[in-house]
């Protein structure tokens, strides 16, 4: 475990030189979060249903935009090192090559997203207020399934990054799993606006436990939907970490027969 | 009155330097400090001198590329800053290894759009085309993509390019470098050619001693800003080029002896020597050598041009 | 004058050739790039549907108004970096000298160096634009005259206003953050209706930031048709290419080449 710490804090130290990007990151994310405000202003004032308040949706916009982090470095390395035959080197190091990749990007998207989840909290105190009658203890518990959150998502664009092995290009598999993550797992909405049957389908998928289920128990807590969304996120971060590591050590057994 | 007029011109940039976190230094730097000359029609001149001793920020100011701080510079008449799209149609450059041609793209293709740019008819263009094929040689370079040629063939496709509009004056910056030595001889013919042809005046600059030797009349030496030299090519190798190397091997070993000479290396048979013919014969100096031993073999040299230049730049480096 | 303008269409209409040329020798990566650009594009599409199926309209947009926004924004967008894909990095061609190739031609210099690039995604955003217009129902004779009208139009201002940010760069220097906030607040309003924002905003659309006369007037007008407003949109074009070039060219003259990364070290 050491070995993987040491690996996370000389990532956030090299994260200074994405400071730049991750600033403009930032604004951009300010102004959506503004014209989503406007936008939902005057959805509301025509009484949509949505089972939340206008505060309350306003709040669960703003935890999930917090959740975009930079996910293409994972891709870029991946099927670099791939391509380069620098992972031959790497499989022969004493720790596995993808919880180092886990392990560094993690290092670098967490500070992001520490700052991010900062400057949204910020924006949604000045534009809409705190949430009445929200528990102070209710943010540390959000806190845990949100960094669940993170973790899961990681590891699935990690999981996807690997096809790198079999086919030239990752990125438009990690492109379409980006678009799925914003239209179906509540993103730019809550899926609970979808047609009935897209919802039911939805609600229990992957996607949903990065972004919808996270947000909504966030901004309207209680211990039900908690532990429900824990405890998927438990189940699909297993499921995923030995997903990737079984392809890992199939890729690296072909790659072994090739020749590297 | 000449092509290139130039006259007191100066171009200082001022650089920011960074103090502290808020707090900034400026720093003048002259880079062309007040100089003049005069460039004629149909002339091959040189125009050297060591890195950031001004040349490039010269040619930029001739070009139009930059504003000079203050002086007066015309090219065929044309203030180059005002005039800078008439002046365009006029001259011709070669830069370095910056290149115009699309690497992806057969050199006909970059013509045909620098023929729109220039605006040339469709059949002035394949005309001038098929002239430029012609002296350059390139007709079978002409559907094959740049990213296929070699270093050889592409510049020849480069200085194409950079006349296709029949340019009355061009500046050529280092347009032999990284080339072997036949393609350095073939360059080198084809840019006297081009000077004939068409009587274009050319402004060279280069590190390359060959190029200069070969083919420049006259050379203009930078350095620090400053002028340090303008002259003949001739006239330069007469005043300079008095000192000559002499090597000889003897049959036996010798006692070597002679005043006045400066000796570059000495074995038992055989010397090298230095002689300064500002005060000496050189039929008074051989004499000598002669009576010393039997001599096997020898060789009268000049200095090489490039000595020459790195003495000037010593010499008259610091005023 | 006529020449002038004639000659540099041609110059445009050789770039565009020759960029074409190019990057159609990798055709795979070619297509993919146009296809996937307007799939993305179409992601978004997916949330206005959602959207209004819950309402009938938003800030005085019906789903159609919506469709034609979208679709000027993207072909706006589209044709901009289809004709000039390098005018986003102008900044970097003023600060480290690269613009010397171009003052070296006799064609304007704006123009020429900005034609040399085609950002190839960009056709997906043009095709996308007029895909919207057929969806909205819209596609007649003078709906589609008008939207390629609005495109021009639409495309001049937007390339105006990035020009005007790239050309900062000469006073300057780097403008890298404030030239990319400010695309990013474009294009960020340029796709929600204008309705929905309150007068500080829409003060800024007709102003700053010319969201107004690119993409909500152009709206206006297709639902309500106004000479009087076309010819304001047209003049509005015009204004912004006027002002940006000024800008442009009168930082020139501070242009050093790349004499200021030598001063530098």
């Amino acid at each position: 475990m050491k070995k993987y710490l040491k690996i996370f804090k000389i990532s956030i130290k090299n994260n200074v030189t994405y400071f730049k990007d991750f600033i403009i990151g930032n604004v951009f994310t300010v102004i959506i979060v503004i014209i989503f405000f406007f936008l939902w202003k005057k959805l509301y004032a025509q009484n949509i249903k949505t089972g939340f308040t206008f505060q309350e949706m306003m709040w669960y916009l703003i935890v999930g935009e917090s959740f975009t982090l930079n996910y293409n470095r994972i891709h870029r390395n991946v099927a670099q090192d791939i391509k380069s035959g620098d992972i031959a080197y790497k499989i022969n190091k004493p720790y596995n090559y993808t919880l180092y990749i886990l392990f560094d990007t993690l290092g670098r998207n967490l500070l992001d997203f520490y700052i991010s989840c900062f400057i949204s909290f910020a924006v949604g105190i000045a534009l809409v207020g705190p949430i009445k009658g929200y528990k102070f203890y209710y943010l540390f518990f959000s806190m845990i399934i949100m960094l669940c959150g993170v973790i899961l998502n990681h590891i699935i664009h990690i999981t996807i990054s690997l096809s790198a092995l079999w086919v030239e290009e990752n990125m438009p598999y990690a492109w379409i799993y980006g678009k799925i993550v914003f239209i179906f797992g509540g993103l730019l909405y809550p899926i609970s606006l979808l047609p009935k049957w897209m919802f039911k389908v939805n609600f229990y998928m992957p996607w949903s436990f990065v972004v919808y289920h996270i947000s909504k128990t966030a901004v309207k807590f209680n211990w039900n939907d908690f532990l429900f969304t824990f405890l998927g996120q438990v189940i699909y971060i297993l499921m995923f970490l030995f997903l990737m590591l079984t392809i890992y050590r199939r890729g690296v057994k072909m790659l072994n027969v090739n020749g590297g | 009155m000449g092509v290139i007029t130039v006259k007191d011109l100066r171009k200082d940039f001022i650089a920011a330097k960074r103090k502290g976190f808020l707090k900034r230094e400026y720093l003048k730097i002259e880079a062309v400090r007040g100089i003049s000359f005069e460039v004629e029609e149909g002339e091959i001149l040189a125009f050297i001198g060591p890195n950031g001793a001004g040349k490039s920020t010269t040619i930029k100011m001739l070009t139009g590329i930059l504003n000079p701080t203050s002086g007066y510079a015309r090219v065929l008449g044309l203030d180059p800053q005002r005039d800078r799209k008439k002046l365009t149609y006029k001259i011709g450059t070669v830069f370095g290894q910056k290149s115009q041609l699309w690497f992806h793209l057969p050199p006909k293709d970059t013509f045909e759009l620098l023929g729109s740019i220039y605006g040339m008819e469709d059949k002035e263009l394949k005309k001038r085309v098929d002239y430029l094929c012609e002296i350059l040689e390139i007709k079978d370079l002409l559907d094959i993509p740049v990213r296929k040629m070699s270093l050889g063939q592409r510049i020849k496709c480069e200085i194409a390019a950079s006349i296709l509009h029949k340019p009355k004056v061009i500046f050529l910056d280092e347009p032999t470098i990284g080339l072997d030595v036949v393609a350095k001889k073939n360059l080198r013919s084809l840019i006297k050619r081009i000077n004939q042809e068409e009587n274009t005046t050319i402004f060279l600059t280069s590190h390359d001693i060959g190029d200069i030797e070969k083919l420049c009349k006259r050379m203009i030496i930078i350095n620090l800003g400053q002028i340090i030299m303008d002259d003949n090519m001739k006239r330069l190798k007469y005043n300079y080029d008095n000192k000559k190397i002499i090597s000889l091997r003897y049959a036996e070993d010798i006692d070597f002896n002679l005043e006045d000479v400066k000796i570059l290396s000495k074995t038992n048979n055989a010397v090298k020597l230095e002689v300064d013919m500002e005060d000496r014969d050189i039929d008074d100096i051989l004499l000598k050598l002669f009576k010393l031993g039997k001599v096997e073999d020898i060789s009268i040299s000049s200095r090489p041009l490039e000595d020459i230049i790195a003495e000037i730049y010593s010499i008259r480096g610091e005023v | 004058m006529l020449m002038e303008v004639r000659r540099h269409f041609k110059m445009l209409f050789s770039y565009v050739k020759f960029n074409l040329k190019c990057s159609s020798e990798y055709k795979i990566s070619f297509l993919t790039q146009i296809f996937g650009m307007i799939l993305n594009n179409g992601s978004f599409l997916i949330f206005w549907w959602i959207i209004f199926r819950n309402v009938n309209i938003i800030g005085g947009y019906s789903f159609d108004d919506v469709l034609i926004l979208w679709g000027l924004a993207s072909s706006s967008f589209g044709l901009t970096y289809i004709l000039f894909g390098n005018v986003r990095e102008l900044s970097d061609f003023i600060i480290s000298g690269r613009l010397d190739s171009y003052i070296l031609q006799p064609a304007d210099i704006v123009l020429n160096t900005c034609a040399s690039k085609m950002e190839v995604s960009s056709w997906g955003d043009l095709i996308y634009g007029y895909i919207l217009l057929i969806l909205a129902g819209r596609f007649d004779l003078k709906g589609a005259f008008l939207f390629t009208l609005f495109t021009v139009t639409g495309s001049i201002i937007y390339f105006s206003l990035i020009l005007l940010l790239n050309s900062l760069a000469f006073y300057l220097g780097n403008v890298e953050s404030t030239k990319r906030i400010l695309d990013m607040f474009f294009l960020a309003f340029a796709t929600y209706p204008e309705g929905i924002f309150d007068n500080f905003f829409r003060f800024m659309f007709y102003s700053v930031l010319p969201v107004g006369f690119s993409i909500y007037l152009p709206i206006r007008i297709f639902n309500n048709f106004s000479l009087l407003s076309i010819i304001l949109v047209i003049l509005a074009a015009l204004v912004w290419l006027f002002i940006s070039f000024k800008v442009f060219y009168s930082g020139l003259k501070r242009y050093e080449s790349a004499n200021i990364m030598e001063a530098k070290i």
